[in-house]
């Protein structure tokens, strides 16, 4: 009955903090009505909350409901979980800080919130592991077990998913993570796809688990590192950008690995193609930096085969030069690598390089390809080409597909000169074109000051074709010029190497 | 002896796109003595096969088997090659590792401590329950799922996973299809087979370590 002056009680402590009177009537009515009426009625007023004051209503009633539930004899198990989803419910609505000030800051109490939650768990998670000792394993500890496990999960979508989790700091929000990660066999839910976890929980447990270490110890030393990274691979997707799940899972995999079967899943489809997008798309140097390196780790772990594969997905779907150029490189270092002793194999130095060199060494628009936007490419192309000749004793003998190589080689190297040919005539007429017109102007603005001097001032219009200055547009073409001196350069010295490897043949 | 086989296909028909290679392949596995099959490398599974050998050669060694005519039974060795066949238990066709085959010797060792029913041992895909204690050659223990003796906790259980996948180390998966169910083995497994070169830092294994587990092999399905 006392019920009732409940909700008047905490609305004033909400609304003024130095009401004591009410804090102490509060705890003495949790402390003599019925459990399950006081239960129902803080509830409500956990429902009602207003959103002004989320942070102040969870704070003040969350250790009154820990009364409330305790002094319960039965449903212990189902009002743990029925108080945490509403208080989760309220929390949700408060703002995640991502930095490390606004964390320490704690503007909207969201660091407290959870705090006053772990601490409300606090007493259920220690008399389950009190009961671990007696055998009696009743049907009202699972339940608990259960909607303990189920606030975990969470909280680990929200907030702790988007929050900015680092152990070095142990901040408020990483306290919590540690707090709520209890339970030895948390680990199964990472290689479990199937369950009603949400795949972002799944995600960041597996980012607290192998990345910040959390109940690591619990994590059996027995599973083999491939497994693990097949495993996180999906989670990995989820938080790509985060790159730290994924680098921790391919640091465990030894070099030259990864076999080719595993590009045929989902997820190892997935994020590289994600990863590819960062890399050309993300406004963030900082990202793209970090991105590339991955991208790099990860094409080390492959074994040769799935590099081949890897390497024409890339080159096929990319649509990047700056990324296909990245993969031509890498071409090379795998050949290279490939004529080590005991590394031969056919995927690099084989009937199977060709179909490889030939994405490697091809114009997208024939004759016609922008020769400026697509530098990146051609100028490592170039530079595979080389290689390959200077090694040429070397690949004879080793690859029984040299022929095939040279025609390849000469298709591209002809069809390049004519671009090249086209492109510098095109981009020498604009350029004569922009000097003659920046000549007129000149002129024009000469007699336009002239007249100036006799009339009144006029403004001399600027008419620019595009938003450069005539001088910045100057300076792209020049440097297009010599872009393709560059590449013919190229193409000289490999047709020498060609003719002086000729020489020594005969 | 068995009567020559007939020749089903005509040329027309073996050049055709609607006769499968797998058919071609079948047809003279059933009917072709073993060192015909040796000879044009048509032996062993058939899927495998198809992807090695090219139509113009199946037609051609289809055409020759039957100008030749060793069909099976014409080997003198064949007779009891098949009847060796017949003893042994009927093997699975054996997939084609995908990954580098290791002929180096087996890199872990075991020695059982109790032994198991001897007769139930887990095949490749099965899953099986353990329970284990592992340790650094210095003695340090870096892992366990048994319970400490003070507090029996009905909540533990042992650990399970399929065997033979590769979800584990290297050494567990080999190690576990030679134990059979009840056996506890003492298994010392060299870092190749472990966690290598990189070993697990988290988890307290340094690199190049060697690992020695105590497993129970409670059940396996």
């Amino acid at each position: 009955m006392g019920c009732v002056l409940l909700s008047p009680l905490v609305c004033e402590i909400i609304k003024n903090k130095n009401c004591d009177h009410c804090q102490t009537a509060v705890t003495h009515l949790t402390r003599i009505c019925n459990p399950k009426e006081l239960l129902h009625s803080l509830l409500e007023l956990v429902d009602d909350t207003d959103p002004g004051a989320i942070s102040e209503t969870i704070l003040t009633l969350t250790p009154h409901l820990q009364t409330v539930v305790l002094r319960l004899d039965e449903g212990k198990a189902a009002s743990v979980g029925l108080v945490l989803s509403a208080l989760q419910r309220q929390l949700s609505r408060l703002p995640v800080p991502y930095t490390r000030q606004q964390e320490e800051a704690d503007e909207y109490g969201l660091c407290r919130c959870c705090a006053a939650l772990a601490a409300f768990t606090n007493p259920f998670t220690e008399s389950l592991k009190r009961e671990n000792g007696n055998c009696v394993n009743t049907a009202e500890d699972e339940e608990l077990r259960a909607e303990l496990l189920k606030f975990c999960m969470r909280s680990l979508r929200e907030p702790l998913l988007d929050a900015e989790l680092r152990g070095d700091r142990k901040s408020p929000l990483w306290l919590f993570a540690t707090e709520i990660m209890v339970g030895e066999r948390l680990f199964f839910i990472i290689f479990h796809t199937v369950g009603d976890q949400s795949k972002e929980s799944r995600a960041c447990l597996a980012y607290l688990l192998f990345v910040q270490l959390i109940n690591i110890e619990s994590f059996p030393a027995v599973f083999s590192p491939v497994f693990v990274l097949q495993c996180n691979m999906e989670y990995i997707n989820e938080m790509l950008s985060r790159y730290a799940l994924y680098e921790k899972s391919l640091e465990g995999v030894q070099d030259n690995s990864l076999p080719v079967s595993l590009l045929e899943l989902r997820s190892f489809y997935s994020v590289p193609q994600n990863l590819r997008h960062i890399l050309s798309d993300c406004p963030m140097k900082h990202l793209r930096e970090k991105g590339l390196q991955v991208f790099q780790l990860f094409i080390n772990k492959l074994d040769a085969e799935a590099k081949h594969k890897f390497f024409r997905c890339m080159l096929k779907t990319s649509n990047h030069p700056g990324i296909e150029g990245y993969i031509v490189k890498n071409i090379r270092n795998e050949v290279e690598s490939s004529m080590k002793p005991d590394n031969g194999n056919k995927w690099f130095l084989g009937a199977e390089f060709v179909s490889l060199l030939g994405l490697a060494l091809c114009l997208p628009q024939g004759p016609e390809t922008d020769l400026v936007h697509n530098m990146d490419k051609i100028m490592e192309s170039l530079n595979l080409l080389r290689y390959l000749l200077l090694k040429e004793k070397e690949l004879r003998s080793i690859a029984d597909v040299w022929e095939e190589l040279c025609r390849i080689k000469d298709e591209y190297l002809k069809m390049l000169r004519v671009c090249i040919s086209i492109s510098r005539g095109y981009y020498s007429a604009e350029l004569k074109a922009l000097r003659e017109d920046q000549k007129i102007k000149a002129k024009e603005a000469r007699a336009a000051a002239r007249a100036a001097r006799l009339v009144q001032k006029i403004t001399v219009k600027h008419e620019n074709a595009s938003d450069m200055s005539p001088e910045a547009q100057q300076q792209v073409l020049q440097s297009a010029l010599v872009t393709f001196d560059l590449m013919e350069s190229l193409i000289v010295r490999i047709e020498e190497i060609t003719e002086e490897n000729l020489k020594i043949l005969n | 002896m068995a009567a020559e086989p007939a020749r089903e296909w005509s040329d027309e028909q073996l050049k055709s796109d609607d006769l499968p290679k797998k058919d071609i392949i079948k047809f003279i596995q059933d009917n072709a003595a073993h060192s015909f099959l040796n000879e044009h490398k048509l032996l062993g599974n058939i899927k495998n096969v198809a992807k090695t050998a090219k139509k113009e050669q199946l037609i051609t060694a289809y055409n020759q088997l039957f100008e030749s005519k060793r069909f099976k039974g014409t080997d003198p060795v064949e007779e009891v090659t098949e009847q060796v066949k017949a003893v042994k238990v009927e093997e699975k066709p054996k997939e084609v590792k995908t990954e580098v085959v290791d002929e180096g010797p087996p890199k872990f060792t075991k020695s059982v401590l109790k032994k198991g029913d001897k007769t139930n041992f887990p095949k490749k895909g099965d899953t099986v329950s353990c329970w284990y204690t592992g340790t650094l050659e210095d003695g340090t223990v870096f892992d366990t799922n048994i319970p400490a003796a003070a507090r029996k906790k009905k909540q533990a259980k042992p650990l399970s996973f399929k065997v033979g996948m590769g979800k584990v180390i290297r050494g567990w998966d080999e190690a576990l299809l030679t134990m059979s169910k009840g056996e506890t083995a003492r298994v010392e497994i060299e870092p190749e087979w472990a966690y290598g070169k990189k070993g697990l830092p988290d988890s307290k294994i340094p690199p190049n370590a060697k690992l020695i587990f105590e497993i129970e092999l409670v059940s396996t399905d």
